[in-house]
């Protein structure tokens, strides 16, 4: 078939595709590629400059076993010509029969930066970038093993994106990265944007909780490679995916094995009460002040009768608004472009602090306790734990205003039946603590210092660390 | 379906019984009882706190002829729920007799939320007593072991009571300020009252 028509007329109105002919002695030989996504340069260098050099009259062969490039193949039908142009090769087409295809795509991502989102204070501090090849060096660079393997597929229509599945072969159970790879042969979509589209079809669990941890640094990905889980790399996405992730893992950070394991144990407890804070104080707030009134020793109770005096709503709406505009100054404070960043959250401060209290809308003890549940919840790195907390403490909330410390209580049974329920690929989420293990309480929330660190038993069949 | 719609109905029923607002309650400090033909009640009420943090009080008389009209009249007077969990003090009158006695000590043993262990003694005229003391002073006095005071809550008394046990009481005056003056026994179905050095 006449590809050089075909391919005219399938890229019409595509003014980006160029078409160099070149004559040699009876011979047309066509480079074909798309400007924006091949590097002009490359092109320029390593094929024209030495197709002019061509002495003999089987230009295939010459081109194949001569030319200075390292990635070439052939290519035998149609589609694969189409495939390969988008890509970013560049199609030498041999008198409208032979075809070669050479790898020339442009770098279009922005270097090794910061880490934005997830900070450390000691610790290396680069992070994923948008480019496939660079994710998977900067993890390669820090496991050199041939034990660490990589299989890629392909998902979606229009997007055709590539996906890559990276496990270390010793430690890694085979059955979870068959599983994997079945759910996302069968997607079925026009697009993947971002690696968040996976997450959907990775998981069976309909909780609130998160069951995937998203990350963007390089040094995370590769602490729980060695822990036996398994990690997606997505081309144009700078997060990446763990699985299976663990209740518990959402409060570990990777700093926490740069230093010492008893300041470790301190944090993490924090962090523990931080979630408890979070959820739970307004509500406890809500149901002493109007069910439970013998709980408050009398001074302060005169207190809060003094500063309730100028408030006209009950206590269930003033924290309903109270949160709504925290809410809403959280979100506008991400999007608000940094020009005028400062100017805002002073007036966000004034507004919700001594204005409202001068006007007798707000009470200033309902200030201090939702500004102190809001900040504990900013103390984890994932969005999706802040929105599974934002939303049960609202459920809390309503609770309590209807029964007190009673319905406390009936939400707490709630969320750990919530809880318990979720399973990550068939695994329990709340491991080490619900199948109940001692030895995985030494690094669950206490951080201990043994010298035989074991592998969860979960994840690998490999337990100790240091075994090949 | 059927699930959430019984869920969101048992939601609707409980009726919010217990739900009161802070401003609405009236939180008692002190009481003091007396009978003449008739119950007298001296109530000090906690109203607001000061710059200092020092609560201000003010005190509200009623009467009745039982112990529930008695609190009934407080309440209609106050216009807010009475609120007896806090009550530190407790001032009888040295005239009580047996009728009395009975009648205070089954008010107070029926009452639901309230908690027995508040100090009991005895005072003459005790609305000058409550209108002039300070916040805290009578309760201060009682906990100095300087003083001599003797320190007993309303539930010994009530046990002591109850099994036909004598009981010991110290009695308060205001005269310039507020004075100890001398312990009360009771028995003989009435006050007595004893010497310091028989003590």
């Amino acid at each position: 078939m006449n590809y050089l028509n075909e391919l005219k007329k399938d890229f019409n109105n595509f003014q980006d595709l160029i078409i160099k002919e070149i004559i040699y002695d009876n011979n047309i030989i066509n480079v074909i590629s798309i400007e924006t996504i091949t590097t002009s340069t490359n092109i320029n260098d390593f094929i024209l400059r030495n197709i002019v050099h061509i002495k003999t009259q089987n230009i295939k062969e010459y081109l194949y076993n001569y030319l200075p490039c390292i990635s070439i193949k052939e290519v035998n039908n149609y589609d694969d010509i189409i495939n390969l142009l988008v890509s970013g090769f560049t199609i030498i087409l041999i008198n409208n029969k032979d075809i070669l295809a050479i790898e020339t795509i442009l770098n279009l991502s922005r270097g090794i930066e910061k880490t934005d989102c997830e900070k450390s204070v000691t610790g290396p501090k680069d992070s994923f970038n948008e480019h496939f090849n660079t994710n998977v060096g900067l993890i390669r660079k820090r496991i050199k093993s041939n034990k660490l393997k990589l299989e890629t597929i392909n998902i979606g229509k229009y997007t055709n994106t590539k996906v890559g599945i990276m496990f270390v072969e010793n430690i890694y159970k085979p059955k979870l990265k068959d599983n994997i790879i079945n759910k996302l042969q069968k997607i079925d979509i026009d697009g993947i944007i971002d690696s968040a589209y996976l997450k959907k079809y990775l998981t069976d669990s309909k909780s609130v909780f998160p069951t995937i941890k998203e990350t963007e640094r390089p040094d995370l990905a590769s602490q729980s490679l060695l822990e036996g889980k398994i990690i997606i790399i997505t081309d144009n996405s700078p997060n990446i995916l763990i699985l299976p992730s663990f209740f518990i893992d959402f409060f570990h950070t990777s700093d926490d094995y740069y230093q010492k394991h008893v300041n470790i144990t301190f944090i993490r407890i924090i962090r523990l009460i931080a979630f408890l804070i979070s959820i739970l104080l307004p509500a406890y707030y809500i149901a002493i002040t109007t069910y439970n009134v013998n709980f408050i020793p009398i001074n302060l109770l005169v207190n809060f009768i003094a500063q309730r005096m100028s408030v006209p709503f009950p206590s269930f709406i003033e924290a309903g608004i109270m949160i709504i505009s925290f809410e809403i100054l959280r979100e506008s404070d991400t999007r608000i472009p940094s020009t005028s960043g400062t100017a805002i959250s002073i007036l966000g401060g004034l507004v919700l602090g001594d204005a409202g209290v001068a006007a007798g809308i707000l009470s200033p003890i309902m200030i201090i306790v939702i500004a102190i549940s809001m900040i504990s919840s900013l103390i984890f790195q994932s969005p999706e734990i802040i929105n599974a907390i934002r939303y049960y403490r609202f459920m809390i909330i309503l609770l309590a205003s209807i029964f007190g410390l009673y319905g406390i209580f009936l939400g707490i049974i709630l969320i750990i039946s919530n809880l318990s329920n979720t399973n990550t690929d068939e695994k329990d989420y709340l491991y080490p603590f619900a199948p109940l293990s001692i030895i995985g309480q030494k690094d669950a929330f206490i951080k201990t210092n043994s010298n035989i660190l074991l592998r969860n038993p979960l994840l690998t069949d490999n337990h100790i660390r240091g075994v090949k | 379906m059927k699930k959430l719609f019984l869920l969101i109905f048992i939601l609707f029923i409980t009726g919010c019984m217990n739900y009161t607002e802070l401003n609405d309650l009236a939180i008692i400090k002190s009481i003091g009882i007396e009978y003449n033909h008739d119950y007298f009640i001296y109530a000090e009420i906690m109203e607001d706190i000061d710059k200092d943090n020092i609560p201000k009080t003010k005190v509200i008389k009623a009467s009745g002829k039982n112990m529930d009209e008695l609190f009934n009249n407080i309440k209609l007077l106050v216009n807010k729920e009475i609120y007896l969990d806090h009550i530190d003090l407790l001032i009888l009158d040295e005239n009580l007799n047996k009728e009395n006695f009975d009648e205070i000590i089954i008010y107070f043993l029926n009452y639901q939320e309230l908690r027995n262990d508040f100090y009991t003694i005895i005072g003459n005229n005790i609305e000058n007593i409550l209108n002039n003391a300070k916040y805290d002073e009578i309760e201060k006095m009682i906990i100095n072991n300087n003083l001599k005071i003797i320190k007993i809550s309303f539930e010994e008394i009530i046990s002591k009571y109850l099994d036909h046990k004598i009981f010991n009481l110290s009695k308060i005056i205001y005269n310039d300020g507020i004075q100890f003056d001398g312990n009360y026994q009771y028995r003989n179905n009435k006050l007595e009252r004893i010497n310091h050095e028989k003590n």
